[in-house]
């Protein structure tokens, strides 16, 4: 049996000896794809930084792939296969799309594969030569997702990649999201506030109140269940 | 003439070799590390050491870059690791070890100074000029230290993922690059170049104890007037800060030109906060 992806089993998390997560169990199969929806402030992004080993749990056991990889440096977590796309991008601004994307393959030791990132994200391909800090908010989302792909990961983690992007772009990478997902048979954990991209791309979604994960529910009945979203997201 | 600017074209490519290390520490690291000049010291007291067990003087010069690169290494762990995210603490505790490192050779050389033999005294005709071949030699080596440096940092792998850790460590640790691993490594490299450095310039100058702040000093003004984190500041800067400072001195006294120099170097830091480099 194929072990989960992720398994966060009772994890406690915060900073400075404030407590943002408490207690959470989280489990993601091989091949999923799962939304994360909480108000601000819920610790959805201290979940990404957990997931890649940004910041260690003061309890708890992080197991990625069946690894427990409590306390170990995030170079690690991205060494067994853990691909997180950071909030707010951070691209290498002064170096190339190009640079940026062979970045992505050589902390794993791997031949960069910049044919499969530019099918992936045609647009960059005529960008390869452009310093990345002068792409657009969108250009340089799919930048930063391209980048991680690149590493070949099995569990990609997307903290808020809609973030400052114009809904025509949101749809453009959700499209390209789902065909990724599914042609490389990624794990994926979606940090998202935009309903229609995680209709889009996810299957079933978690909201996280206080804590812990309050509820998980498939992602199809979110649309018709109003209630349901004010109550976790205090619409 | 031709001498004076030849003069001037040495100045400049040590200098930048002492400040290449320094700027390579400093941009990549944001580490001021005040035992550079020491490192430089060092270099040249490893060849004063060796040569005494009458190693030939090539490979003093490159066991020194070794052996104070390895040094570097342990300093980075032992000493620089712990307090990197506090400036202020690095900044006192290589100041420390500045002075560790000069008591250290006091106790084992003495506080005097020693000499090291040209281990090439001839001369080489340059039209109507006759140059020290040893000078051009140590010009080379600095040349192609200073261009190999730039071509690693930007044309292999390794040197994106230096420059990438350099400029954003935690997006570089999600990418998997071991940021502790690299940072030792820089410090090492930095170190090398310094004992590099030192061991060139040990036939050509008074080796003693207090050599290192004659270096310290004019690197940091390079990296300032130049700009960190820019292997072109460090030429500019030391280009700036070399030339002036060795063509200045063939007119006025060494007092007389420091003070211009300093204050061009404040003149320039007014205009130019971020360096003449800036990006």
């Amino acid at each position: 049996m194929t072990a989960p992806a992720l398994e966060l089993v009772d994890i406690t998390a915060g900073y400075g000896g404030g407590v943002v997560l408490n207690g959470l169990n989280l489990t993601l199969a091989a091949g999923s794809v799962t939304a994360l929806l909480g108000r601000n402030g819920a610790g959805k992004t201290t979940l990404c930084r957990i997931c890649a080993g940004l910041l260690s749990p003061t309890r708890g056991t992080v197991r990625i792939s069946g690894t427990a990889l409590n306390d170990r440096a995030s170079h690690t977590f991205a060494r067994h296969g853990v691909g997180l796309v950071p909030q707010g991008r951070e691209v290498f601004g002064r170096l190339s799309v190009e640079e940026n994307l062979r970045l992505g393959a050589i902390g794993k030791n791997m031949t960069a594969d910049l044919v499969a990132a530019y099918r992936w994200f045609p647009s960059l391909e005529v960008l390869r030569n452009r310093a990345a800090g002068s792409l657009s908010g969108g250009e340089q989302q799919m930048l930063a997702i391209a980048r991680t792909l690149m590493g070949a990961p099995r569990l990609l983690v997307l903290d808020e990649p809609s973030e400052g992007l114009a809904p025509v772009v949101t749809r453009v990478l959700a499209a390209r999201l789902r065909e990724i997902a599914a042609e490389a048979g990624l794990t994926v954990l979606l940090v998202e506030q935009d309903l229609e991209l995680i209709q889009a791309l996810a299957s079933t979604c978690c909201f996280l109140a206080d804590g812990g994960i309050a509820e998980t529910v498939p992602v199809a009945s979110i649309g018709m269940d109003f209630d349901l979203v004010r109550r976790h997201l205090a619409l | 003439m031709a001498a004076t600017l030849l003069d001037a074209v040495s100045a400049v490519l040590v200098l930048v070799l002492v400040a290449l290390g320094l700027a390579v520490v400093f941009g990549m690291m944001r580490v001021i590390n005040m035992a550079h000049g020491e490192l430089v010291m060092s270099g040249a007291f490893t060849v004063v050491w060796l040569q005494g067990w009458h190693v030939p003087f090539w490979g003093c010069v490159i066991a020194a870059a070794v052996v104070v690169g390895f040094f570097g290494w342990m300093i980075e762990w032992v000493l620089v690791r712990h307090t990197r995210d506090r400036p202020l603490d690095t900044i006192l505790a290589t100041w420390g070890l500045s002075l560790v490192l000069k008591q250290a050779i006091v106790l084992l050389f003495g506080p005097g100074s020693h000499s090291v033999p040209l281990p090439l005294d001839a001369m080489v005709g340059l039209g109507a000029l006759n140059y020290p071949a040893y000078r051009l030699v140590v010009m080379a080596i600095a040349a192609v230290v200073i261009a190999g440096t730039y071509l690693f940092l930007r044309c292999t792998n390794r040197g994106l993922a230096t420059r990438a850790v350099m400029a954003r460590p935690a997006t570089a640790e999600l990418l998997g690059f071991n940021t502790d691993r690299t940072y030792s490594a820089t410090f090492a490299a930095g170190a090398a170049l310094a004992g590099l450095a030192g061991a060139l310039v040990a036939p050509l100058v008074s080796v003693d104890p207090q050599m290192g702040l004659g270096y310290l000093v004019p690197a940091f003004l390079a990296i300032l007037v130049g700009g960190a984190g820019a292997l072109g500041g460090v030429l500019a800067g030391g280009s700036a800060v070399g030339a002036s400072t060795s063509l200045l001195g063939a007119l006025w006294s060494p007092v007389t030109v420091q003070i211009v120099v300093f204050g061009l170097a404040v003149v320039v830091i007014r205009l130019r906060p971020q360096g003449l480099m800036r990006e």
